[in-house]
C-alpha cells in the first residue's frame, strides 16, 4: 500500500520477512507496574520532600493523617497505572465502567483526604499569597510528576494501545495523584480553596498524558495515511 | 473493575505460532497468516462492507501486528489481541478517509465560502446579500448532515463545476446516477432548510 496500486500480500509477506528479527515480547502489564513501583515511590512521593521538606505540621497532624493518607494515595496512583498498562494491550480494553470509577474514585479520595486533613488541621494561605501559593502548587507538583509521566506513557505506548488518548491520561492520571501524594507532605496548607489547585495539576498530567500518547503513536498510521493519499 | 469478558480459551497452537514468530521464525509468521487471515478478513469486510478494501486492510494488519509484535505477552490469548489490533486499522483508515473526504468537501477559508455560496444558490435559497449570510450558514450546518456520496456529487456539479460524465468518471459511477446522487442531495438538503421539494 505504499506505492499507488494495491500491494499483494506476496509483497508484504516480503516486507515483514525481511525485517522479520527476534524481538524480547513486553512484560505483562502487572509485572511492569511492579517494575515502577520503586521509582514511583521514590520519585513521586519522596522527591517533593527533598526539593520543599516536610511540611511544618508533619508531627502535629499525626501519622495517619499525613503518611497513612500519602500511601493510600500512592495504592489509588499504582491502580491507576495498573489500568493504563492493561488499558494498552491491545483487546484488553478496560470497560467504562472501570473508567468512570477510576475517575470518580480519584476525585473523590482527592476531596476526601483535603476535607480530613483541613477538619483535622486547618492551616490557611498567609494573607497576599494566596494566588502565588495556587500557582506554585499548581507547578511543582506537575513537575515533579512529568518524569513519571514520560516514563509511565512511553512505556504503554509500546505496547501498541487501540485506545492511545485513554491509555496516556490514566498514565498521566497516576503520575498527577502520585505526584500529589508527595507533594501533601510538603504543602503545609489544608484549605480546602487551595488543594483545588493540586487537582488542576492532576488534571494537566492527565491531559498531557493523553495527548503525549496520541503523539507518540500517531506515526504508526502516518504510513496508512500517506498511503491512502497516494491510492487516490 | 476492568474489562469482564475475560477472552476464551483458544487453540494453543497460535500461542506457540505467536511465542516462534516473536523469535524471529519465518513458518510462523506463514503459520499465524495461515490461522488468522480468513477470520481477519471476514471481520474486516464486515466492517468496511467492502471486500477490496477489506484486503487492503487485512495486508496493513499483518504489517501493524508485525511491527507490535514485541508488545504481545506471551501466554496470553492472541487472537483478540491480533483482532483488536485489525480494528484499530479500520478505525484509522476511516478516521483518515472521512479527514480526507473533509478536505475535498469543505474547502477553507474564500474557497469555503464560495462553495457555501454555490451550494446556496443551488439550493434556491439566496435572494440577497443579508440572505446568503444567513443562507450559508444554514447550509453549512445541513451540509454535514448528507451522506459523503451524494455530497461530493453535489458539489462536484454545483461547486466545480464538473459534468455528470466527469463526476461519473471520476467517482467510478454511471453519469445518471451521478446526476441522482447529486440531485438526492439537494433535495435532502431542502428538505432538511424546511424548503418545499422540487420533485
Amino acid at each position: 500500500m505504499t506505492e499507488s496500486r494495491p500491494r499483494s500480500m506476496d509483497a508484504v509477506r516480503d516486507e515483514i520477512v525481511g525485517s522479520l528479527t527476534p524481538v524480547r515480547p513486553l512484560a505483562a502489564p502487572s509485572r511492569r507496574v511492579w517494575m515502577l513501583v520503586p521509582f514511583g515511590i521514590a520519585l513521586a512521593a519522596t522527591a517533593p520532600l527533598l526539593e520543599g521538606g516536610a511540611r511544618a505540621n508533619l508531627a502535629s497532624a499525626g501519622p495517619l493523617l499525613t503518611w497513612g493518607l500519602t500511601g493510600l494515595q500512592t495504592l489509588l496512583g499504582l491502580w491507576l497505572l495498573a489500568l493504563g498498562f492493561r488499558e494498552a494491550v491491545p483487546g484488553r480494553n478496560v470497560s467504562g465502567r472501570a473508567l468512570a470509577l477510576a475517575t470518580v474514585l480519584t476525585v473523590s479520595l482527592v476531596v476526601a483526604i483535603t476535607l480530613v486533613t483541613n477538619a483535622a488541621s486547618h492551616t490557611g494561605v498567609p494573607a497576599g499569597k494566596v494566588v502565588q501559593f495556587w500557582i506554585e502548587c499548581v507547578i511543582l507538583p506537575m513537575a515533579f510528576g512529568v518524569p513519571l509521566l514520560l516514563v509511565t506513557t512511553l512505556m504503554a505506548v509500546r505496547a501498541f494501545p487501540t485506545r492511545p488518548a485513554i491509555a496516556g491520561g490514566l498514565c498521566g492520571m497516576s503520575a498527577g495523584v502520585l505526584s500529589d501524594a508527595g507533594w501533601r507532605l510538603t504543602c503545609w496548607i489544608s484549605d480546602p480553596a487551595h488543594v483545588t489547585s493540586h487537582g488542576v495539576s492532576i488534571v494537566i498530567l492527565t491531559l498531557a498524558g493523553a495527548l503525549l500518547a496520541v503523539a507518540v503513536d500517531a506515526p504508526r498510521w502516518r504510513r496508512l495515511r500517506t498511503d491512502r493519499r497516494a491510492s487516490r | 473493575m476492568q474489562s469482564s469478558h475475560e477472552p476464551a480459551p483458544e487453540d494453543p497452537t497460535l500461542a506457540r505460532l505467536m511465542a516462534a514468530y516473536q523469535a524471529g521464525r519465518v513458518d510462523a509468521f506463514d503459520g499465524l497468516y495461515a490461522a488468522l487471515a480468513a477470520d481477519l478478513k471476514t471481520y474486516l469486510t464486515m466492517l468496511t462492507r467492502d471486500p477490496a478494501r477489506a484486503d487492503d486492510l487485512l495486508q496493513e494488519t499483518f504489517l501493524q501486528i508485525h511491527r507490535a509484535r514485541a508488545a504481545h505477552t506471551p501466554g496470553r490469548p492472541v487472537r483478540p489481541w491480533v483482532f483488536a489490533i485489525a480494528k484499530r486499522v479500520f478505525l484509522m483508515d476511516r478516521r483518515s478517509a472521512s479527514r480526507r473526504a473533509r478536505r475535498e468537501v469543505l474547502p477553507s477559508t474564500e474557497e469555503g465560502a464560495a462553495a457555501l455560496d454555490a451550494t446556496a444558490a443551488a439550493t434556491g435559497l439566496a435572494e440577497s446579500e443579508t440572505e446568503r449570510l444567513h443562507a450559508r450558514r444554514q447550509v453549512e450546518s445541513v451540509l454535514g448532515q448528507v451522506p459523503a456520496d451524494r455530497r461530493r456529487a453535489f458539489l462536484l456539479h454545483h461547486l466545480l463545476g464538473f459534468s455528470f460524465k466527469e463526476i461519473g468518471d471520476r467517482l467510478g459511477i454511471k453519469p445518471g446516477a451521478a446526476k441522482i446522487r447529486s440531485s438526492r442531495a439537494a433535495s435532502l438538503m431542502r428538505a432538511l432548510l424546511g424548503e418545499p421539494r422540487d420533485d
